[in-house]
């Protein structure tokens, strides 16, 4: 067992009172898992995965890594952002060597062959990005695809235990996110890295995750968790296979489910067009 | 309603603005068709006037020295007009004789150095000690609450109504002279290291604390790195300031400067030489904001200079 989340809770202080943000929540993560957080935006998956980094304190419950609870942000849970954030005033390979340039990394390295090899591993996961001849671009340089590929070269460089993503691919055009989607599988099939994704996306959910958490809208609550019956070799041609469809099918119902509106949108609508008649 | 009729109706043959977001960085755009030469000026004319976006830079260096060059003409227009007091407004040729008379007996020089010794070291001072207090006043809340309130109050006293307590506190000398330039830039330049510091997104400081940084680091190697530009260019408005407060700080018991120099003139009614003096702390001004640009531009090549 690798990441343990037990009951863990979100409330908000607001002028009205307590407000739920994310209503007791437990669920592992083994290793080598890809478990997907999915559901619609402000149901509480980024707070949750915010407060397993330790960048938002937990109002209730605990998270252990590797048995260990945890207390604060760490380099040990790599995060990757929607907006990169990559700093932009070091080039690619500088960004993918941040981490090793901090006291805390520097502790890890002691001899020259291990910084040797730290290096080389920078290199690698940059090379594997198809960023070889990037190394000394600065960000503003980069497309929003290079700029996102860079970043999880630097979150994987620090070696983490879990790697954090925080809907990565939001802000990418739908070519570059399946570039991208593909890159990811390569790299949790080689490195056999746990990662914790957040998405609002069904497809990109299923075609990445081993497991999917589906969360319901505000206060954030796990509703179901799905189990992805496809292997780790995976190819763009299964998100047009039956068993695919049918999966989809099945997760956006349960989204659906969740959306009870309770108001009547046909009423509004007809509303609507007597008012622009006239 | 028929929208289709409208959106025709707008003017067509309008290419579409340059965008300068980070995701648009695509290879290549397509080339567009050339216009029809009918529209060509009046694209001419929007492209010169379109907002916010660049247009070449050998207009607008022509432009600029146009605009100097006018007012040199109208001044010497104005000099030449019988309703105008020559003794209030010289002519440039006497301006021109004033300016060599002062060069020659070497006051000129003398004073560009000693006004410049004293905004420097009032200016060095304060940024030597405004760019640390600063970047904690940006970073740590706490520090807010102890420093930020009384900056602001302080900020607003006008820099002459301390000269008395500076004279009391430093006397009549050049300490008291550097003090002034200190006190009058100090505070505004922490105020607005504090702002850079706070422009930077705080997502910048997450994503180091998950790479294992400590608090430190964040605030030294992240923060401060990622808000240099920005605080280098407080520092040339800052300089600017610096210039204008050395002319109060030489009202204390001066006996040269520039701005002491130009006071004496007025007092002797010798409006060619201050001109002159005019002139070049005009000269000084904008010569050390080029110099800054510059040296902006060439120290932060990593900064999107196309959106400050």
């Amino acid at each position: 067992m690798k990441l343990q989340v037990n009951d863990l809770t979100k409330q908000y202080r607001t002028k009205k009172g307590l407000l739920e943000a994310v209503a007791p929540t437990s669920f592992d993560v083994s290793d080598a898992e890809f478990v997907s957080l999915l559901g619609p935006s402000g149901c509480g998956k980024s707070t949750t995965l915010y407060m397993i980094a330790g960048l938002e304190e937990i109002s209730g419950g605990s998270i252990h890594l590797d048995g260990k609870p945890v207390r604060g942000p760490g380099r040990d849970r790599g995060m990757v952002f929607q907006n990169y954030s990559l700093f932009p005033w070091l080039s690619v390979e500088q960004n993918a060597r941040f981490g090793s340039t901090l006291n805390a990394g520097l502790k890890q390295i002691t001899t020259t062959s291990e910084a040797m090899t730290d290096v080389g591993r920078v290199h690698s996961l940059l090379d594997l990005m198809g960023l070889h001849n990037f190394y000394q671009a600065y960000p503003r340089e980069l497309s929003g695809g290079m700029k996102q590929r860079v970043a999880i070269a630097r979150a994987l460089a620090a070696r983490p235990k879990v790697l954090l993503m925080d809907e990565p691919f939001g802000a990418l055009d739908a070519q570059t996110r399946e570039g991208m989607q593909d890159l990811l599988l390569l790299l949790s099939r080689h490195e056999r890295i746990t990662t914790l994704f957040v998405t609002h996306d069904v497809e990109e959910a299923i075609y990445l995750s081993t497991r999917i958490l589906v969360f319901s809208a505000r206060p954030g609550r796990i509703i179901r968790e799905v189990k992805v019956p496809f292997g780790p070799d995976r190819h763009l041609d299964l998100k047009l296979s039956p068993e695919f469809m049918r999966l989809k099918r099945e997760i956006v119902g349960m989204l659906h489910q969740e959306q009870h509106s309770d108001f009547d949108r046909n009423e509004l609508l007809e509303k609507l067009v007597s008012t622009t008649a006239n | 309603m028929d929208y289709s009729v409208q959106f025709q109706a707008m003017p067509a043959g309008d290419a579409p603005l340059p965008v300068n977001g980070s995701d648009t960085a695509a290879p290549s755009a397509p080339t567009l068709p050339p216009p029809p030469a009918t529209t060509r000026k009046a694209r001419a004319r929007f492209r010169l006037f379109a907002l916010r976006q660049e247009i070449p830079s050998w207009i607008y260096k022509t432009l600029s020295i146009a605009t100097f060059l006018a007012v040199i003409g109208a001044w010497a227009w104005l000099s030449h007009q019988p309703f105008v007091n020559s003794v209030f407004v010289p002519t440039p040729a006497r301006v021109w004789e004033a300016l060599q008379a002062c060069w020659e007996d070497g006051m000129l020089w003398d004073d560009v150095k000693i006004s410049a010794l004293r905004v420097t070291a009032g200016f060095a001072l304060s940024a030597l000690i405004a760019i640390p207090i600063g970047v904690w006043l940006g970073s740590f809340k706490f520090i807010e609450g102890i420093v930020q309130p009384f900056t602001e109050f302080v900020r607003y006293i006008p820099v002459p109504a301390l000269i008395p307590v500076l004279m009391l506190c430093f006397g009549i000398g050049e300490t008291a002279k550097i003090m002034l330039i200190f006190v009058g830039t100090f505070f505004q330049l922490t105020l607005m290291v504090a702002d850079e510091i706070r422009r930077v997104p705080y997502e910048l400081a997450q994503v180091s604390y998950t790479l294992g940084a400590t608090r430190r680091e964040i605030v030294w190697l992240v923060l401060f790195k990622a808000a240099l530009p920005g605080i280098f260019d407080a520092l040339r408005l800052c300089n600017g300031w610096a210039w204008t407060y050395l002319m109060v700080a030489e009202l204390i018991a001066a006996n040269e400067g520039l701005g002491y120099r130009i006071l004496k003139f007025s007092r002797f009614l010798q409006t060619p030489k201050i001109f002159v003096y005019l002139l070049v702390l005009g000269s000084i001004g904008l010569g050390l904001d080029f110099l800054f640009r510059k040296l902006n531009a060439r120290l932060f090549r990593w900064a999107d200079t196309t959106k400050r």
